[in-house]
């Protein structure tokens, strides 16, 4: 029998579903409300403002710098790991990933803390390509590594020089690859909010967040949240096509010629481990070291363990519910999206993805105003968090339960309901219960995610809650950078599991394709 | 009774037919094949049997029992009907024997049971293995042994074969046959390979664009077909122009000979004999009347096309002993005259 069904989705299933993507949709929803209550005269009065588009200067100009500097880095990285003889060359192909462990405000509060008093524009845009620049270098990488060469020799046969050669073929072949990876360095940089409030540039997330504060004006702080979320949706339209190209492009070709990684000359080695070295210690060393030194240092007063325990208990907890609430909302969509192919169903499941165009800054600000207009009770509750992290996280878990359960023939349910299952227990027998662990994982995925997360918590968490997040953040401010340090280690040591996770599938991949060559 | 009666049976997907006006009835432990080219609806009319999909028009009759009707629809896991899709699709996360008792684990002899049935399919020292690490036969027989466990009244087999290699296909053919036959089980088998078929089943439906185009017995439809398109969806045929002379005599290029057909035939009408390739001979001793054209080699026999002096072309089947090559002259006469089909 055929594997996906063109027909109807039964009725229970589809509701369900639609419910848990409106769910997810309530912030988005509900900022474009507030916007609209702040009303036409204030809206465009805002608009108007000079500080407004000072705002927008500053957060493109630093979106532009970065995704610049990480191209920059990018490239050459990416064709030094794939084309030659690099020493350590595996050993620089796993770190690839690592800075992307980093969260933006760890980096930050390291830098301060090596050097006071570092704040601003360019200190920001070190700090933001440090930790995000592996965006562009991961898919370079995959497409360089899978760059059909053929073309490039063909070019070669027909005259033109080894550059010339590499600027025609393999050069414009990675193109999409790398506009998909800027562009989500594009909207990291948009959505950031700990590294320039740490650094103290006022980018949209920043200006949204003292606006909020200074509770006087806060349709100003709607408006530019309103703002904030339209260019992500336009990021993040382009990056789905740049991303379509990408699959264009492998998708259609035969047999490729796998490129012979180049010998290097000694002071060409010499130079290029220089290169790899530099990178690594801006992005890792430096952050790592800092941390350490301030931990060797100590704090003024000695590490408070309670309260250091504390907030990993609170941290773990918050972000497990927000798991399970995001694993919850996903597992409807997920199973309408994988086994129906439908307009309607489409509908639903590019609702649900709301999430990635809400910063948790966004997020945090609009379920704010949700809470103290409509529900009250709901204000600074553990409940209103977990729900913002499923909010913000929900892609995570969709994408991974979809997947896995796309990958199981429906056919086995068929099977289930044969033998007398009714149709939910057939499910939940056999596609429910083998998909259980891409599920688990998934979810797994979200709580190690939101337990990295700054904005929404600051804003949403109960009085006198903390995590390790706040603990770091609010230390940092106060300047007590010793007193930081074990949370900002325990911090990366938690945001490691997920990047080593990935690299580590990168890593067999690159097993792959060597068995190949 | 009947095991199941298919009355006026249309359905399909949102609204639009894809098989319509089925007929037809199946008598108890008996194995129908439904053969059909893909999209000839083999598999929709599969999915309404079990109750997958709801059909637009007619009734489904199971020992007696209406499950689908004008007012009626009884779901899947109600019907009591067994299902073997395609490529097995065991349960991954269990093991044999899970797989064998998924039916009837509120049996309370569920052991007894998934034992009964290791030793039906012959694979007692499986019991603990996962699908996995078994062969696709293994897989396929496993498969037939959890639909078997809850006693169905009806197996539906989606072209169980498909995903074998063509040296067990034989085999696993034999051995669902007699599993069948030893569990007297009723039993639909859906497939495009007209050899498996007619090898396998009690009963052939043939379906074509939706339509049940015919329904008998493999030695009825391939001897005496109904039409051109039923003889040759069972094989190779030859049309030959042929007109009545009297009752049941026909006369054609190769004389006249009479037809294997039971209807009455009037003098003088025009049509053609349907003749099966295995049914034209060469005779060494005749004068020759024939010339070789072609000769296409087989193995087991060769498949050979020669002009008859008249001008036309015929394919004979004929071991492959004798090597002939284009342009020998030879004598070929028909030892068994096919049916006759009015043009």
């Amino acid at each position: 029998m055929h594997n996906k069904d063109n027909a109807k989705a039964p009725f229970l299933l589809f509701w369900g579903a639609a419910l848990c993507a409106c769910i997810a949709a309530i912030p988005l929803v509900y900022l474009a409300i507030r916007i609209g209550g702040a009303g036409v005269r204030e809206i465009v009065s805002i608009l108007t403002r000079l500080r407004t588009w000072e705002t927008v200067g500053i957060s493109v100009s630093l979106a532009i710098v970065v995704v610049t500097a990480s191209l920059l880095i990018s490239y050459p990285t990416a064709l030094l790991l794939t084309r030659t003889k690099l020493p350590l060359r595996r050993f620089w192909f796993t770190t690839a990933a690592l800075p992307l462990a980093i969260p933006s405000y760890v980096a930050a509060y390291a830098w301060i803390a090596l050097i006071p008093g570092m704040n601003g524009f360019w200190a920001a845009a070190l700090v933001l390509t440090a930790v995000s620049f592996p965006y562009v270098l991961l898919p370079l990488l995959v497409s360089l590594r899978s760059a059909d060469i053929g073309l490039e020799q063909v070019a070669r046969s027909l005259g033109g020089k080894p550059t010339a050669a590499f600027f025609a073929t393999t050069f414009r072949q990675s193109i999409p690859a790398a506009a998909a990876g800027s562009l989500l360095v594009a909207l990291y940089v948009l959505s950031d909010f700990g590294a320039v409030a740490l650094l103290r540039v006022d980018a949209f997330t920043r200006v949204i967040y003292t606006s909020y504060r200074a509770s006087f004006d806060r349709s100003n702080a709607a408006v530019l949240a309103g703002m904030l979320v339209i260019l992500a949706v336009i990021l993040i339209s382009l990056e789905r096509k740049a991303r379509g190209r990408t699959l264009r492009f492998r998708a259609d070709k035969g047999v490729a010629s796998i490129t012979v990684p180049k010998a290097l000359t000694p002071i060409s080695s010499a130079l290029s481990s220089l290169w790899f070295i530099a990178i690594a210690v801006i992005s890792l060393g430096i952050p790592i070291i800092s941390l350490l030194i301030r931990l060797a240092q100590g704090a003024r007063r000695p590490l408070d363990w309670a309260e250091l325990m504390s907030a990993v208990v609170n941290t773990a907890w918050i972000s497990a519910l927000g798991a399970v609430i995001a694993v919850l909302l996903a597992l409807p969509i997920a199973a309408l999206a994988s086994k129906f192919r439908r307009k309607s169903t489409s509908t639903v499941e590019s609702i649900s993805y709301s999430g990635l165009a809400l910063p948790g800054i966004v997020i945090g600000l609009s379920l704010v105003y949700l809470s103290l207009n409509t529900v009250p009770f709901l204000y600074q509750s553990f409940v209103l968090l977990a729900f913002a992290y499923a909010v913000l996280f929900l892609p995570k878990s969709l994408g991974a339960s979809r997947s896995s359960l796309e990958a199981i023939p429906p056919a086995l349910a068929q099977v289930a309901q044969t033998l007398g299952y009714s149709p939910l227990r057939a499910w939940l027998y056999t596609s429910g219960r083998i998909s259980l662990p891409g599920i688990a994982a998934g979810g797994l995925l979200v709580m190690l995610t939101a337990m990295k997360e700054l904005p929404a918590t600051l804003m949403l968490r109960p009085t006198g809650f903390d995590t390790l997040a706040t603990e770091l953040w609010s230390r940092t401010e106060l300047a007590a950078f010793g007193a930081a340090a074990p949370y900002a280690l325990a911090l990366i040591l938690l945001a490691a599991i997920p990047s080593f996770a990935l690299s580590r599938s990168f890593l067999t991949s690159e097993k792959e394709t060597m068995v190949v060559a | 009774m009947s095991a199941i009666t298919v009355q006026d049976l249309s359905a399909g997907y949102g609204g639009e037919a894809v098989i319509s006006d089925i007929s037809f009835e199946l008598a108890e432990q008996q194995l129908l094949a439904i053969l059909g080219p893909s999209g000839s609806g083999k598999s929709t009319l599969l999915k309404a049997i079990a109750g997958f999909i709801t059909p637009m028009k007619g009734s489904i009759t199971l020992e007696g029992v209406l499950v689908s009707g004008v007012t009626t629809f009884v779901p899947p896991e109600k019907r009591n009907i067994g299902l073997v899709p395609q490529e097995g699709c065991l349960f991954p996360h269990l093991d044999v024997s899970g797989n064998i008792g998924f039916g009837i684990k509120r049996n309370p002899n569920l052991r007894q049971r998934v034992e009964e049935l290791l030793e039906i399919i012959g694979m007692k020292e499986f019991e603990h293995t996962r699908p996995q690490e078994l062969s696709g036969g293994q897989q396929q027989r496993v498969a037939l042994a959890r639909a078997l466990a809850p006693q169905p009244k009806l197996i539906l087999l989606d072209e169980p074969f498909t995903a074998l290699d063509t040296s067990l296909r034989a085999q696993m053919r034999d051995d669902i046959r007699s599993i069948l036959t030893l569990t007297s089980t009723t039993a639909i088998m859906v497939t495009h390979d007209q050899e498996e078929a007619l090898a396998t089943a009690d009963q052939l439906a043939i379906m074509q664009g939706g339509k049940l185009i015919a329904f008998g017995t493999p030695h009825s439809l391939y001897n005496t077909p109904k039409s051109i398109a039923v003889a040759q969806l069972l094989g190779e045929i030859n049309v030959i122009p042929a007109v009545v002379e009297a009752d049941r005599n026909v006369r054609t290029d190769f004389g006249v000979s009479t037809t294997q057909d039971s209807r009455e035939l009037n003098a003088g009408e025009l049509g053609a004999l349907i003749v099966r390739p295995e049914a034209i001979v060469i005779d060494e001793h005749s004068t020759p009347n024939a010339t070789i054209v072609d000769s296409l080699f087989h193995g087991h026999d060769s498949l050979i096309s020669v002009r008859m002096d008249s001008g036309l072309v015929v394919k004979l089947r004929e071991p492959t002993q004798i090597n002939r090559a284009p342009g020998d002259r030879c004598s070929v006469s028909v030892t068994r005259p096919g049916t006759f089909l009015r043009s």
